[in-house]
Order: C-alpha cells, then structure tokens, then sequence
C-alpha cells in the first residue's frame, strides 16, 4: 500500500466517484499497468465500496414519509396579530366589563343651561365609540326638577327629554377578527325652548 | 471556493416559499424527496442506526416549526444540514452520556463471567456487520461524507454545497475514508 503515490490513489478514489477528466483517467490507467499495488488498491477500494453501499442502503435506505397532520400550524403562518391582543385574553372580557359597568352606572343630570352634551360625554369621546342614531322622545314624560312651589312657569325653562345613544366597540379577537359590541346608553338630557337660546343662570 | 447549487437550489425554492406559509403538503414534498440524505447526515454524524429514526423525527419537526426564521430561501439545504447536523450532535452527547450511566450500572449488576448483554445478529449477513462496524469505526468528519456519496450518490461539489466545504476537502476526506475502511476490512472478508 505504501508504494502506492498519493496523486495515484487520489485518481483512483476519483474514478470511482466518477469525477475522472479524460487526462486524469490516461494518467491512472498508465498507472495501473505499471504499479500492481495501484491495481489492488483500486480493486479493494472498489469492493470496499460495494460493500458500504449494500449495507448502508440496508440500513439508510427506503421511501422516506412524515405524517404532517401530526404538525401544528407555524405561528409564522398565520396572519399577524398586534401585540395587544395577543398578549393575554385580557382585552375581550375586559371590554365587555367595562361596557356592563356603562350600563349600571346612573346616569347623571346634568345641569347646564345650553343644552350642550355633558364634558366627556360626547359621541365622540372614544376612538372606539360612535352613536349610531338618537331616538325622539316625543311624548316621553318630561322630568321636572325642585319642589313644586317653584314649579309656576316654566315655559322658558330648558325642558328635559331621554335619549339613548349606542355605543359600538370595535374588539379584535385572537383569531384576527374583529368582534362589535353595541351598548344602548339611555340619558335625560335638557333642551332649550325655542326661541330662548340662553338663559342666565341668575333667572331661575 | 465552494459553488453554490443553483440548479438544484432554484428548482426546490418554491417549495419552500409555500413550507414558509404553511403549506404541509409541500412540507411532506420536501420531506419524500430529501428525507434520505437528512437521514445520512444524521448516520454520519452519529456512526449508529439505532438512534437515526428519532433524530430524524426530530429534524423535521424543528424544520417545520423553523422554517420560518429562514431568511434566504436559495441556501435551505445549507441551513437544514447545520439544522440536522447540530440536532444529531446533540443527541450522540445524549446517547454518550446515556451509554456512560449504563455501563456503570452493568458494571455494577453483572455477575462475573456473564454474558455480554448485546443481542446476537440475527437477520444480516457476517460482512454486513463488519462492514458496518467499520463504517461506524470511522472519524465523524470522514463518514460524513462518504455516507452522502454512497447513499445519495452525491459528486464532491454537492456534498461540498451542503456541508458548506472547498471540494478539495471532500475529496481529500473521501479519500481517507476509503484508505481507513480498507485497513479496517483488510483480511476481515475473506
């Protein structure tokens, strides 16, 4: 073996891994006829590989399978989510808390003269809220406010009447959609009489 | 300077672009078609059969879940022999570590003069096991890639793109494989 150059076994292990250029191939089988000690290494190596190959695809070898409905979905493939939401189910049930806390809370009178909508009740007062309609109240009974001694005339005085505004909340859930809740608030509030734009507050 | 595969790189790009949005079908694709070679990797690494089919589950299931992370999809192959390579890696350390303890306990528990507890051959032929045990008896960087060229039929500059080698390396490693099997099995199969 140890007569055998390295160039030489080189070329050999070359041929039987088929990457042989037509040169390379010359020089080795002139090789071959002159040194038999290349010609048994070349045999060897041969058997040596057919050998490997047998046992290896014994053992490697066959149709190659996986069961990919055992796969769960990659969280990569599917759609993103903003943090916010995917950090905790917090948010949905913390929403629906806050508008049943809307609903319980008393609604306050407000007590101003232009018949504004009370600071922080405005429909507009959440990115998430809109009103959707304002339901007439004709007919509905008006609320009279003091004691009755003071009630004389009152026909310049703002008179109230209900309202009921909906607020709709935009929730994304986890899976991506977006969920809307609607919340019928109803409220007094106070209207001028015609005519009667304001009325100082010292007239009552 | 190892060349890239682009042939064979731009044929499985797609397949991998739809591996990256979910699509399992072409994962089992992939799977059919590469299975094979991701199982040598493994073989080379670890030198033992026993352990191939776990490590090889285990590949593909970090391959699914990571492919994601996969930035460049013309060098997969790269990226899931690292992938299978340092998946193999660990589990020899395990099985190392595992076959450590056993002994010991054996050591331990074994009467004098028993028998050794390994299982007799049964269905393979006298030279599959000596060629096997030489094959196993082989330094990992050598098997490495003799078991790509022998299972897979892979030319140096295929086996040079995965592992990410000159082609020169491979070659010289497969010539040394060969010269180290050939002592191994000298007068072994007569």
């Amino acid at each position: 073996m140890a007569s055998v150059d390295k160039d030489i076994e080189r070329l050999i292990v070359r041929r039987l891994d088929g990457a042989l250029t037509d040169d390379e191939a010359l020089r080795l089988d002139r090789a071959l006829i002159r040194n038999p000690e290349a010609q048994a290494m070349l045999e060897d190596y041969r058997r040596v590989d057919t050998l490997a190959s047998a046992a290896l695809a014994d053992v490697l070898g066959g149709e190659e399978s996986f069961d990919a409905s055992t796969l769960t979905p990659r969280e990569s493939a599917e759609a993103p989510v903003p943090a916010i939401y995917r950090r905790g189910t917090w948010f949905i049930p913390g929403a629906i808390a806050a508008a049943l806390l809307a609903m319980v809370l008393p609604t306050p009178s407000w007590h101003q003269q232009d018949g504004s909508q009370a600071p922080g009740r405005t429909s507009h007062s959440s990115r998430f809220s809109r009103p959707v309609g304002t339901i007439d109240p004709h007919g509905a009974a008006p609320r009279e406010f003091g004691s009755p001694s003071l009630q004389h005339n009152v026909s310049h005085l703002p008179r109230t009447k209900g309202q009921t505004v909906r607020d709709v909340i935009g929730v994304m859930g986890d899976d991506g959609g977006i969920y809307w809740i609607e919340v019928d608030r109803s409220r007094t509030v106070r209207e001028m009489p015609k005519g009667r734009a304001n009325i100082p507050l010292g007239g009552l | 300077m190892t060349m890239p595969l682009a042939e064979d790189y731009d044929a499985d790009q797609p397949v991998i672009e739809a591996i990256q949005e979910g699509d399992k079908f072409a994962f089992e694709d992939l799977v059919r078609r590469h299975g094979r070679w991701v199982r040598s990797v493994v073989f080379g690494v670890l030198g033992d059969r026993d352990y191939v089919d776990d490590v090889v589950q285990q590949v593909w299931t970090t391959v699914w879940r990571r492919i994601g992370d996969l930035k460049d999809p013309t060098r997969w192959r790269s990226w899931l022999y690292r992938l299978t390579r340092n998946a193999a890696l660990d589990a020899g350390r395990d099985v190392t570590r595992r076959r450590e303890q056993m002994r010991s306990l054996l050591a331990d528990a074994r009467p004098q003069g028993a028998a050794s507890l390994r299982p007799a051959p049964h269905d393979r032929t006298e030279h599959y096991d000596t060629v096997m045990d030489a094959i196993k008896g082989l330094p990992a960087l050598y098997r490495e890639p003799f078991v790509l060229r022998h299972v897979n039929g892979w030319s140096y500059r295929e086996i040079a793109g995965v592992m990410d080698m000159p082609v020169d390396s491979i070659e010289t490693r497969l010539v040394r494989a060969r010269r180290m099997l050939r002592e191994a099995l000298q007068g072994k199969l007569e």
